[in-house]
């Protein structure tokens, strides 16, 4: 009897702080995303590869853009990078994805992440347009629009 | 109470030691050299295959400086990037015979004489698209300091590849380099000496 009685009050303080790590963690739990997709653009191409940027936003909790799909071709996501002056293009982890931080943008552009559309069907001019869709962990897919821009830079 | 004090002081100690190593790091990482100093020196003769598949000698570039690029026409993002720029730059000086835009395909399997020639085609205003046979491209690789490397494999393999633009003078001399992750200005005032010198 004695012992129980030691055992209870413990118990109690055990059963109140799982309830206030609950309520914590409802607290803190994070917004679900809030993701829009606008200025998309390719280049045109003179070779078998196209490159398409976008800027997504949210303003909600963060999320990861893990695939991209293109009705004009296979689309993936590609990260270029530099180092000590040699340019290198490396694949993005679908698992992994590109952070999409809370309340900020993630910007595809040139010469970083981009969206790489090979097996295309015809080499893409400037004023084509075609539509690419993002997918993401967590939010709805995306669509966007993408215009072609001439490939001499303004 | 003694033991906590320590145990405070060792924390502080630690994280002190850790920001000095983090910034002697940052600082070192921010001095380190990425460019090639000035007086190694690139180039010389060669002769690769042009855009019609006809033999291109160095030669035909004698008399007008000249910018060179090695890329690849599977290179969607930082190839088409830095020619649009030279291209770009090369109009903000006034003339497209400024000076001549080289580019030397280091993928040889893929890119034959039609592949770098629409590749080149594709800026509006003349760029040379060079070709050759693994050999040929190979030696001018080597002349000019430019590493590349097969990545992956199958149809849809990558090339690393330097992407540094080497710049050469009207008689054939280098005189300087203009990186990716360098700025406008400065490769527009580079690509000026170039062009008085």
């Amino acid at each position: 009897m004695a012992s129980l009685r030691a055992i209870a009050p413990a118990m109690t303080t055990r059963i109140a702080m799982a309830a206030l790590a609950a309520s914590l963690a409802a607290c803190s739990a994070p917004a679900g995303p809030k993701i829009s997709a606008r200025d998309g653009w390719a280049r045109e191409t003179g070779g078998p590869m196209a490159a398409a940027y976008v800027t997504v936003e949210n303003q909600g909790g963060a999320d990861q853009l893990t695939s991209v799909r293109s009705s004009i071709g296979t689309a993936t996501l590609h990260e270029s990078s530099m180092a000590g002056g040699v340019m290198r293009m490396r694949p993005i982890d679908p698992r992994e994805g590109l952070v999409v931080p809370s309340n900020g943008k993630l910007v595809l552009a040139p010469g970083g992440a981009h969206v790489m559309i090979g097996g295309l069907k015809h080499s893409l001019r400037a004023g084509d347009r075609f539509k690419l869709t993002l997918l993401f962990a967590k939010a709805r897919p995306q669509k966007v629009d993408i215009t072609v821009q001439p490939a001499a830079g303004q | 109470m003694k033991t906590a004090r320590i145990i405070l002081w060792v924390t502080v100690a630690a994280a002190a030691i850790a920001l000095g190593a983090l910034y002697l790091r940052l600082h070192r990482a921010a001095e380190a050299p990425t460019q090639p100093a000035a007086q190694v020196s690139f180039g010389g003769p060669f002769t690769l295959v042009d855009s019609k598949g006809q033999p291109f000698a160095s030669s035909r570039l004698a008399g007008r400086p000249y910018a060179i690029f090695f890329g690849f026409t599977h290179c969607p993002d930082v190839c088409p990037t830095t020619l649009a720029r030279l291209t770009k730059l090369r109009r903000q000086l006034g003339s497209d015979t400024a000076f001549s835009i080289v580019f030397v395909t280091v993928d040889p399997e893929r890119d034959g004489p039609a592949e770098v020639g629409s590749y080149a085609e594709l800026f509006g205003s003349p760029v040379i698209g060079l070709t050759g046979s693994p050999d040929q491209i190979a030696r001018v690789k080597k002349q000019y300091g430019i590493f590349s490397e097969k990545v992956g494999s199958g149809e849809t393999y990558t090339v690393d590849h330097t992407a540094t633009v080497l710049l050469f003078d009207k008689s054939g001399e280098f005189q300087s380099t203009i990186s990716p992750d360098e700025g406008d200005a400065p490769a527009l005032a580079k690509l000026r000496r170039l062009t008085n010198s």
